[in-house]
């Protein structure tokens, strides 16, 4: 089913390969999409037709947060490559702003109960890629 | 008191000096790294985990659980955050301390529930503001996280509260006179003691009440 993306704004936060797909994916679709990184190398990881904003800047810092104008944002992102940055960040947009959806990457899951949010969704690499084992496994024996 | 310090050898070690003294103490320091942990065990009175100080794991292997304080200092913010969090939402420890690099975020850390975020160009900046409101003759100093501030003032001759009595002053009460230095005595100040120039003033007061307090103490009601 096609989404509506009329005057939605996602924020991304890390252009690791996982955010810099789902900005490529967004921006594809015609969401207005903001990718923030601090290392500007990072955003050569975005698809050719990535035509969103790219911020080189520290998300931690909320006048970076503001110049991607997260205020209007419909979706923030957060995909460093480190839990305590994601959950650290995730925790200060979900106190200043009122971001309706607020997806985190979490490597060590035990560390959800600090996203305890019913705005947060968990991305698990560690659970995501153990279902694909099982589909794996399942799928041989079959 | 039970103290956790997360860091490595260089700030655990000069920080630790404040909580050794009292034997009383009991002290667990987490430090991440092997050889820094090696280092810091030789210290007495101390027992090292070498764990990671943002993992639930160390605090259960630590048993820290109803600890009174944790201090972080490790070198990155969110790390601190971490490392505090878990203490105090998950092991009940009931104060947090810890370092901010990104003075900016002070205030993001107080507003995420860390009792005390310290930045050094946060607290410079802080003094420069308490020396530059007001002027040279005047030094001040903060309490819990900035909400109280302690003032001294060298009363000169000219001051309206010179050679007057404290009941004739009609200190505005939004502030209070908490101690008199005459050198060489300390008065605990009552309604008949009489200001005299050279007397030195702590006053207690809320910060935004500061500036109106000392003006006045030198020039009365405006």
């Amino acid at each position: 089913m096609k989404r509506n993306n009329e005057k939605k704004l996602t924020i991304v936060i890390g252009s690791s390969r996982l955010g810099a797909n789902i900005a490529s994916y967004n921006s594809q679709n015609g969401v207005y999409t903001v990718i923030i990184d601090k290392n500007p190398l990072a955003f050569r990881k975005l698809d050719s037709s990535f035509s969103g904003y790219q911020i080189e800047g520290d998300a931690e810092n909320l006048d970076i947060l503001n110049a991607a104008n997260i205020k209007e944002a419909t979706e923030v992102d957060v995909l460093t490559n480190s839990d305590n940055t994601n959950i650290f960040i995730a925790n200060v947009v979900l106190k200043y702003y009122k971001v309706p959806l607020v997806l985190v990457r979490l490597m060590d899951t035990t560390k959800s109960v600090f996203l305890d949010d019913p705005r947060i969704r968990i991305i698990s690499p560690a659970i995501l890629s153990f279902r694909s084992y099982k589909e794996i496994i399942t799928e041989k024996e079959l | 008191m039970k103290i956790i310090i997360c860091g490595n050898y260089s700030q655990v070690s000069f920080v630790i000096r404040s909580f050794t003294a009292e034997e009383s103490n009991k002290i667990i320091v987490i430090c991440d790294s092997e050889k820094d942990a090696a280092a810091l065990s030789k210290i007495d009175n101390i027992t090292v985990f070498n764990s990671d100080p943002t993992k639930i794991y160390s605090y259960e292997i630590s048993d820290v659980y109803d600890f009174d304080l944790i201090v972080s200092l490790l070198d990155n913010d969110a790390n601190n955050f971490i490392a505090c969090t878990i203490a105090k939402k998950l092991f009940n420890v009931k104060k947090s301390i810890c370092t901010v690099n990104n003075p900016n975020n002070v205030n993001i850390f107080r507003d995420l529930g860390i009792d005390s975020p310290i930045s050094a160009p946060y607290l410079l900046s802080e003094k420069i503001k308490g020396e530059s409101d007001i002027n040279s003759l005047i030094k001040t100093m903060s309490l819990e996280n900035s909400r109280i501030v302690i003032t001294e003032i060298r009363v000169k001759k000219d001051f309206f509260c010179a050679n007057k009595q404290l009941k004739n002053i009609s200190l505005p009460n939004t502030g209070n006179i908490t101690c008199i230095f005459r050198d060489p005595s300390v008065l605990i100040p009552r309604g008949d003691t009489s200001i005299i120039p050279g007397d030195l003033l702590i006053i207690a007061s809320a910060p935004n009440d500061q500036k109106d307090l000392v003006q006045y103490i030198r020039k009365g009601r405006k």
